[in-house]
């Protein structure tokens, strides 16, 4: 059976609906709160970063959405139709120079509460991995 | 997302219900900058409803936090909940935020 995928214009009237699908998917896991919580961040704030800097809001073009579970592993993969970023230089959003910034922090978020990160090499797809194992994130803790 | 402010002496309160991500921040950036045009200096942002925050929602705060202090006021937050504190330690906006477990707390420190 292939993933589960589906599509949503880029416009953030749909990040709702599409965490929802996602969050109705892992309902069936039994996780706990906090850990559905991680989830839902870590998947809208790769949304918001799909609509806002990879289609730069042009609602004509699609973020794309997949998501498995298998062995105790959550994969959702995220991707836009920009021409990606520079995933490796991201400035630190904790330091004194950028504490007071308003960008930089949903990177950062999914970095700390994912337990694995990857790109593709242009940067316009995020694959997010979170390990669970008896309803609870067995991962890293955020 | 619902803001409602009262006033208790000096001290605005705003109360929020609900999310403050995205969709929702624009919202609360009007309810303080409301705030901040009738010149008010002591506010206290209450989450105590606020299961969910995302980095839209902490940024608005950020910003609320620098509008409030350049104009010679004081902003507290009071009342974070379990996974909403969570991310002002990772994100370190613990430190730089004054942040109280109650309303009078904070309303003792003005």
């Amino acid at each position: 059976m292939t993933d589960p995928k589906f599509e949503i214009p880029s416009d953030p009237k749909y990040i709702k609906e599409a965490s929802a699908k996602v969050l109705d998917f892992i309902k069936e896991l039994g996780l706990d709160k906090d850990t559905v919580f991680d989830i839902r961040l870590c998947l809208e704030e790769a949304i918001i970063n799909a609509i806002k800097y990879g289609n730069k809001c042009d609602k004509n073009l699609p973020v794309n959405i997949s998501y498995s579970f298998g062995d105790n592993r959550l994969e959702i993969v995220i991707r836009d139709q920009g021409s990606g970023f520079d995933y490796g230089n991201i400035p630190d959003p904790r330091s004194n120079g950028n504490i007071l910034k308003h960008g930089g922090r949903g990177l950062f978020l999914i970095r700390n509460l994912m337990d694995k990160v990857e790109f593709n090499n242009s940067g316009n797809e995020i694959k997010m991995v979170k390990f669970l194992s008896g309803g609870k994130s067995d991962g890293r803790k955020g | 997302m619902v803001v409602k402010d009262k006033k208790v002496g000096e001290v605005v309160i705003l109360t929020v219900d609900g999310e403050i991500n995205f969709n929702s921040s624009p919202d609360f950036r009007k309810a303080f900058l409301k705030v901040l045009d009738s010149k008010e200096q002591k506010v206290i942002v209450n989450l105590a409803s606020v299961a969910y925050v995302d980095s839209s929602g902490l940024a608005t705060l950020v910003e609320a936090h620098q509008k409030i202090k350049n104009s010679g006021g004081r902003l507290k937050l009071t009342n974070l909940t379990g996974k909403v504190k969570s991310l002002f330690e990772i994100t370190k906006l613990e430190k730089l935020f004054e942040i109280f477990p109650s309303e009078e707390e904070a309303l003792k420190v003005f």
